[in-house]
């Protein structure tokens, strides 16, 4: 199979993947129990028919199922996300301004724990079955069996309330507002505390993976031969072993990057962080259906982009993988 | 004859594994959580919805873990939510294993159309994050503590299907299949009586791993307010103390401290397995 039609075919079952998705999530955000109309506008008592009649229509909440699927499938085409039941403005608005916001989060901490954890990783192997290598093992186990919110909530009742080194909540300080750089620097002071836990969650991982393939490379012939002509030990992990043992964590760091719209919902949650995560919260709990719908179809199409992204560049990479289909 | 010798083979392989330390520790803290749970309604603890104390007390002599906002005492909710937390880990993970060992062996040992439904299936329940199908699913139909475990099942089967479907891929090449194949058995008992046999302890180990996950999974979604508001799990005991995290933090610590121990215990069981099993997998 050439590279083309290669591409091709991951696309399209990309393609196909994102239609699945977003059909099974219409139909059970549709067809759950409880009209949108009350969520939104309150009890249906006080509420006079022709209100609920006008918004029954606004919304397109009138049409059978099968034409209102049709409908939305034709505006995701056309790239419209439809407009939000709570805002009233476009759905891509409300979403586009919580996008930096959280991968700014998600980003900084996996990028972290991706260089922590494989820098780690080698650092232990070095050490086989030692102290250091024990000590590492368990705490990342620690770390790995904790849930991300509660291990948030460990960190803000340290760092937050009893050390107060850093704020317990929110995007910035509020009572006294800043401007320009300094306004940044806010900004990440009160990241700090949410990165720090994403990153401690995110961290096992790596460092298992690196450390795991790490200690097996050191049966292998060439580290054998690189010592006994004896080179220096830290030359041979960071510069040998490092080249065999760096790809898996390269390709957890780029599933995770696009499992990352996605990833923070509840330590935003515990820290106040108004990113995606805490739209999507609020979308379900108001039923804002469309912004609801819109989170999904951003984190799903992300999430294959990225896939069929990495196939390709494996496809390029290593040509045995394309004739595998 | 044939039982004989299964049930030797059943003995070493169990010699085999305890020879494993993390696996026994893991069992040790395992059955103690365990034992509490099973035994909480004839010990002597109060009622878990019983608000016959005083609000926000600390721990003290009369209740050992303290108590919460509403005067409800800590140690027997603790307990009773190790029963709730216990049974969500351990019913949501043991649905998941049964739909993914079935459609990943299926998939694995028919390809052709079937296999490439089951295939599309588990590619796309790859790409929807499992918290957030999880999260609208109880939102939109309400929450109960059978929906929580069906939800969580639901989302995370496909993980065990595609172990399952790769171990039944390399099992189907073995000699013994083919001499099944030869003497006439039919497809299903071959698959049923002679791959999936072989080819499921990694599965298995995975599914223990997966208690731990779905025990992780409840409290999050309980943390969120989204769990069945009439049993105290865990999870559930820890968003109930939120707002008084502050003034008084072991409402929400305690059942936190016991979640971490279980699933501590879970992994150590489910690593030291998938290790023995699959050590391939167990890198991972």
């Amino acid at each position: 199979m050439g590279l083309a039609s290669y591409a091709t075919k991951k696309i399209l079952e990309g393609f196909f993947t994102v239609i699945i998705a977003i059909t099974i999530i219409f139909f059970l955000v549709n067809l759950a129990p409880g009209n949108p109309i009350y969520f939104i506008a309150g009890d249906p008592v006080f509420l006079s028919p022709a209100v609920v009649e006008y918004y029954t229509k606004l919304w397109g909440l009138d049409k059978p199922l099968y034409e209102r699927y049709l409908i939305y499938l034709s505006n995701l085409f056309r790239g419209e996300l439809g407009n939000s039941y709570r805002f009233g403005g476009p759905v891509a608005q409300v979403i586009v301004e919580r996008i930096p916001l959280t991968l700014s989060l998600t980003i900084t901490s996996n990028v972290l724990a991706f260089i922590a954890g494989t820098f780690l990783g080698l650092r232990a192997a070095r050490s086989f079955g030692k102290g250091f290598d024990n000590a590492l093992t368990v705490t990342t186990f620690f770390f790995n069996s904790i849930p991300g919110f509660f291990l948030g909530i460990l960190l803000m009742l340290t760092f937050g309330v009893y050390l107060k080194l850093f704020p317990v909540a929110g995007l910035m300080d509020l009572r006294n507002p800043k401007t320009g750089i300094m306004l940044y620097l806010d900004i990440a002071y009160h990241a700090f505390l949410p990165v720090l836990t994403l990153t401690l969650i995110l961290l096992p991982a790596y460092f298992k993976t690196v450390r795991d393939s790490a200690v097996q490379q050191l049966g292998e012939d060439y580290v054998m031969t690189l010592r006994a002509v004896g080179m220096d030990e830290r030359r041979i992990f960071n510069k040998h072993v490092f080249r065999n043992v760096i790809l898996p964590p390269i390709t957890l760091l780029a599933i995770r990057l696009g499992f990352s719209l996605a990833g923070a919902a509840l330590i935003e949650n515990v820290f106040g962080w108004p990113g995606m995560g805490r739209l999507l919260l609020d979308s379900i709990r108001e039923r804002d259906y469309p912004v609801l719908m819109g989170i999904y179809f951003t984190i799903v199409v992300t999430i294959v982009a990225v896939s069929v992204v990495l196939d390709l560049i494996y496809g390029i990479l290593d040509p045995r993988i394309k004739s595998r289909g | 004859m044939a039982r004989e010798l299964r049930i030797s083979e059943a003995l070493r392989s169990a010699r085999f594994i305890f020879r494993d330390r993390s696996v026994v520790a893991g069992i040790v803290m395992l059955s103690f959580i365990g034992l509490l749970a099973v035994l909480v309604p004839y010990l002597n603890v109060p009622y878990f919805n019983s608000m016959d104390f005083p609000r926000f007390s600390p721990p003290s002599p009369k209740n050992p873990l303290g108590t919460d906002h509403l005067g409800r005492d800590m140690l027997a909710r603790v307990l009773w939510g190790a029963r709730v937390s216990l049974a969500i880990g351990i019913c949501a993970a043991g649905l998941a294993s049964v739909i993914g060992i079935v459609l990943g062996s299926v998939s694995g040992y028919f390809r052709g159309r079937v296999g490439a439904v089951i295939d599309g299936l588990i590619n796309v329940f790859q790409v929807i994050p499992a918290f957030f199908l999880a999260l609208v699913l109880l939102v939109m139909f309400g929450s109960s503590l059978y929906l929580l475990m069906l939800v969580i099942a639901v989302t995370t089967w496909p993980m065990i299907a595609r172990i399952m479907r790769a171990q039944v891929l390399s099992v189907k090449e073995r000699l013994f299949v083919e001499a099944a194949k030869a003497i006439g058995c039919g497809d299903i008992h071959i698959l049923f009586k002679h791959v999936i046999p072989h080819a499921i302890p990694p599965a298995l180990a995975y599914t223990i791993l997966e208690i731990g996950s779905a025990i992780m999974m409840e409290a999050g979604l309980s943390y969120l307010g989204l769990g069945d508001p009439n049993y105290p799990s865990w999870g559930r005991m820890i968003y109930e103390g939120q707002p008084y995290v502050v003034s008084a933090p072991w409402i929400s610590l305690i059942p936190g401290v016991f979640l971490v121990y279980t699933v501590i215990g879970v992994n150590l069981v489910g690593n030291g397995l998938l290790k023995i099993f699959n050590p391939k997998l167990a890198q991972r």
